[in-house]
């Protein structure tokens, strides 16, 4: 995991996780609710009606109305994140790792979450989904945060839906979910965020790519291994080969991107070549994962 | 039948075999790791015919690959293919080594390169195994370089020969060669410009065959006179120094010679000079008894070739002019050992171990109260063998060995006492003070005239030696007495050795002195070799110096340095004795034409047919290289074009 800078750090201090305030919580947090709290930001005037505490009436307004007006203030709120880190094999391929990669970016954004006093768990998730602890509240956890992440190893196969499954059984309330994989189960990335198109849930799918998978360097291997199976496949080298796989991929990007399209997720292409800032300043800000505050 | 020149060479077919294992070794595949299979595309096995693999993996790369290995191996041997008949050949090449060749050819080439020429066609054209010899038919023959496969050598030395001799003895070089014992058959090549060559082509597989047709002594040049040698003269005539004088581009020369007639009668003398039997001029002329006199013949020569000046005196005028013979005359020495006891009886047992040419008969000893007071009479080449303490009064005339002389008895101290004869060089140091030298020629010039050659003055040698046992020869031309020292007592065990060489070249010397051995029989210095273990330096002296007539050994310390004291020839004055009278004046013709590289095309006449040669695939090898080389570049080309 790399290092953050005190700029980019910043960076983050001006940063909040985009998230509908329908799937807002009511525990405390930095975000402007709906309904109207306890909060010092003055929201609005109502008539006085029998019970409300008189402490919030304005009196200034009665004495030049002659009507009594209850103040009213803001509500502020937080958002359950859950961050979910693919750690399959696949996730190992790269260089730096796609899993190095997305480890940096999901702390990156779990500070975010932190900050804004958002209450932020860690899920990891191949085969299965597994949460990495407690959830956690507040700047002060972003150490435990880190350690949870930097304690994760790339391992097993991808069954994206059988995770969700699980994953969708066991959390409560409102979730915003930020999802950082490669999506290498083209076979059940469907069905799995099939699972998780429900109203307590609001989901992000971070792609993450390495640029080695967009354009392979030519080589005379004859075998591709598989990372997460093991599996062997005999192939033809050379330039035909290469033309094909490109093509697969790019359809297979597509797919995806109409897909989560379809599916009202939001979706972002990530380049594991690309700096943080890059990537938080101009993807995610423009794909609305991240907002200013 | 077929034959490896090299065959150490096909050991690089062992190469085959790593290349064999490449290709058989069990085959594994490049695996390459990817995260997901999903998107790359299966190709059935037979379907795989155009990826760029290691090329021994195909039976027909690997076929090329042993193809260009076994016949680069088999190249590199340099086989060739022989059939019974056609053994190693002995080549001869004879040149021939009269300055007639450096006359130039219609081709405005110099003869004696168009011959070298031919015999490098011969060269190059020689197998593997055949072998050339290169011999030089000069005055007699003479063999430049011996029998050797070394076509390097061969050349060099085709290209440095220069003709040089008055005349090409070519009948005695082909008998020469004919009396050559070999196991190889032998072709003598005959290169020479001489319209009728003394031996005749005997055609193909015959010994000699070949000649070198169309040469022809045209556009001569500039000339000079290069070399001067000079015979013997008979009876007492005595020829002296001679002087050839020729203007370049003139053909007028001069011969001026000095001659002396030493008999005690007049006789008349004829200077005459001949050119290829032709005479040119002739000068006849009186010489009184005594009388040196000085003449000079006057001659026109326009062309090239070989002069001879020919002095006859009246014995030899006979119609026919031709020059008569003098046998030697026999030889013999007398030693009379001229001494007291108790040295007498071990001197006479030394002597008498001598195998020497002794007239063990006629040789006595005698005491020297007895010689004093009645000597024998003399012979002109007896040797009195002398005890020098011995002896307090005059020598008569003679040939004297006087013993003792060296380390601590001084000549000159026993000269004291001898009176006579008083030891002097003063002759020979003013006839070389008449030459104008420098140091350095100077030195040499001492070397060349047998001086000591670290001495100073001979009478430092017979005044300042004291540390060794001195030997020295002298010859007192006025008193008519030669003498020698010697010292048995103070010699080492190696001038002891060398002490019958000393001996048998006093008795030769004496000899010589008096008129009884030619100078060119009088030579000693190979006799040496008697005694070549003991003084291998002093040997190896003289063959450095080309010294004739080794007369002592000098040593100046008995351990460490020993020198050499030879006394060949004195300048001035030849004595002849025997042989017929002939001078020969050599006409070099001197060309400035540079050696020129030799044409592939042979000057005058086809080469001889060479000796049969397969072809050789050592020629193929770079070519089966460029096309292995080509292969692989050509795969790696379009696999990088990537149409495989």
């Amino acid at each position: 995991m790399q290092r953050f800078g005190k700029d980019f750090l910043k960076i983050l201090d001006y940063l909040i996780l985009t998230a509908r305030k329908t799937s807002q919580n009511q525990q405390l947090g930095e975000r402007m609710g709906r309904g109207r709290g306890s909060s010092l930001e003055f929201a609005d005037f109502r008539r006085y009606v029998p019970g409300d505490e008189l402490r919030y009436v304005d009196w200034n307004v009665y004495a030049r109305l002659g009507k009594l007006f209850v103040k009213e203030f803001s509500q502020e709120q937080s958002v359950n994140v859950a961050l979910l880190v693919d750690t399959s094999n696949s996730m190992s391929y790269g260089n730096p790792a796609k899993m190095e990669y997305s480890l940096t970016l999901g702390a990156a954004l779990g500070i975010v979450g932190l900050a804004r006093l958002d209450r932020v768990q860690c899920f990891r998730f191949s085969g299965h989904c597994e949460p990495l602890g407690e959830p956690l509240r507040g700047q002060q956890r972003t150490a435990e945060l880190l350690d949870e992440l930097g304690s994760l190893e790339p391992s097993g196969p991808t069954n994206m839906a059988q995770a969700f499954r699980e994953l969708a059984e066991n959390l409560q309330g409102k979730w915003l979910l930020l999802v950082l994989s490669d999506f290498y189960d083209h076979e059940h990335y469907a069905e799995a965020f099939r699972v998780l198109r429900s109203p307590r849930f609001q989901t992000r799918a971070v792609h993450l790519i390495d640029p080695q998978e967009l354009s392979p360097l030519r080589s005379s291997d004859q075998e591709l291994v598989d990372l997460e199976t093991g599996l062997h496949l005999p192939v033809e080298p050379g330039e035909a080969t290469l033309r094909a796989y490109q093509e697969k991929f790019s359809r297979y990007l597509e797919d995806l991107e109409q897909f989560f399209r379809r599916s009202g997720i939001r979706y972002v292409k990530v380049l594991t070549s690309m700096s943080l800032p890059e990537v938080f300043l101009e993807l995610l800000g423009r794909r609305g994962i991240l907002e200013r505050r | 039948m077929m034959k490896l020149g090299n065959p150490e060479a096909l050991w690089g077919l062992a190469v085959a075999v790593p290349l064999v294992w490449l290709h058989l070794r069990p085959k594994r595949r490049s695996a390459r790791t990817v995260p997901a299979l999903f998107l790359w595309s299966r190709v059935p096995e037979g379907s795989r015919r155009h990826a760029f693999r290691w090329p021994l993996e195909r039976p027909l790369s690997l076929g090329m690959c042993l193809l260009v290995v076994g016949l680069l191996a088999v190249a590199l041997s340099e086989p060739r293919f022989e059939t019974p008949g056609d053994p190693p050949t002995d080549f001869y090449l004879v040149l021939d080594g009269s300055i007639r060749m450096l006359g130039r050819t219609d081709r405005d080439l110099p003869g004696f390169q168009a011959a070298a020429e031919k015999a490098l066609g011969y060269v190059s054209a020689m197998g593997a195994e055949d072998r050339a010899a290169i011999l030089a038919a000069e005055s007699s023959p003479r063999m430049l370089c011996p029998l050797t496969g070394d076509r390097i050598l061969l050349g060099k030395t085709l290209g440095e020969y220069r003709p040089s001799w008055a005349k090409a003895s070519l009948e005695q070089a082909v008998r020469w060669i004919r009396s050559l014992s070999s196991e190889r058959p032998r072709r003598v090549v005959v290169l020479s410009d001489q319209p009728a060559l003394p031996v005749q082509s005997e055609g193909e597989g015959s010994e000699v065959e070949g000649r070198l047709q169309g040469l022809s002594l045209t556009n001569l040049g500039p000339r000079e006179v290069e070399r001067v040698s000079v015979g013997t003269l008979p009876g007492e005539i005595v020829l002296g120094e001679t002087e050839v004088k020729r203007e370049l581009g003139s053909p007028r020369f001069s011969y001026r010679t000095a001659v002396q007639n030493r008999s005690a009668r007049g006789q008349q003398l004829r200077l005459r000079a001949v050119f290829q039997s032709e005479p040119l001029s002739t000068l006849e002329f009186d010489a009184p008894p005594g009388a040196v006199t000085w003449r000079e013949v006057e001659i026109e020569q326009p062309e090239g070739g070989t002069l001879l000046v020919e002095l006859l005196s009246d014995d030899a005028f006979q119609e026919d002019d031709r020059h008569y013979r003098v046998v030697p005359p026999q030889i013999r020495f007398r030693v009379i050992v001229v001494c007291d006891e108790p040295v007498r009886p071990a001197l006479e047992a030394l002597l008498g171990s001598f195998p020497l040419a002794i007239d063990r008969e006629g040789s006595f000893s005698m005491s020297a109260e007895d010689f004093v007071q009645e000597p024998p009479s003399l012979g002109p080449v007896d040797l009195v063998i002398l005890d020098g303490g011995s002896v307090e009064r005059a020598l008569p005339e003679g040939n004297y060995l006087i013993l003792g002389t060296g380390g601590s008895h001084l000549p000159v101290r026993r000269q004291d006492r001898l009176r006579q004869p008083k030891v002097t060089v003063k002759p020979c140091r003013e006839e070389l003070g008449k030459i104008e030298m420098n140091p350095e020629l100077w030195r040499e010039f001492q070397v060349s005239q047998g001086w000591l050659v670290a001495a100073d003055s001979d009478d430092q040698i017979l005044l300042e030696s004291p540390l060794g046992p001195l030997a020295l020869g002298r010859s007192d031309s006025r008193n008519n007495i030669v003498y020698f020292g010697f010292s048995l007592e103070e010699s080492n065990l190696a001038l002891l050795g060398a002490f019958p060489v000393l001996f048998r070249g006093i008795l030769r010397w004496i000899a010589f002195q008096r008129g009884f051995l030619p100078r060119e029989d009088f030579t000693v210095g190979r006799s040496l070799l008697w005694s070549e273990q003991a003084l291998p330096a002093a040997e190896a002296r003289i063959e450095g110096l080309d010294a004739r007539g080794v007369f002592g050994v000098w040593s100046w310390s008995r351990e460490e340095s020993r020198g050499m004291f030879s006394w060949t020839r004195r300048p001035g004055w030849y004595r002849a004795q025997g042989y017929e009278a002939r001078t020969t004046c050599a006409v070099n013709v001197e060309t400035p034409t540079p050696m020129q590289a030799p044409s592939t095309q042979p000057p005058y006449e086809p080469l001889p047919p060479a000796p049969r040669r397969s072809p050789r695939l050592y020629d193929l090898a770079p070519i089966c290289l460029a096309v292995a080389l080509a292969g692989l570049f050509s795969e790696w080309l379009l696999y990088r074009m990537g149409l495989t």
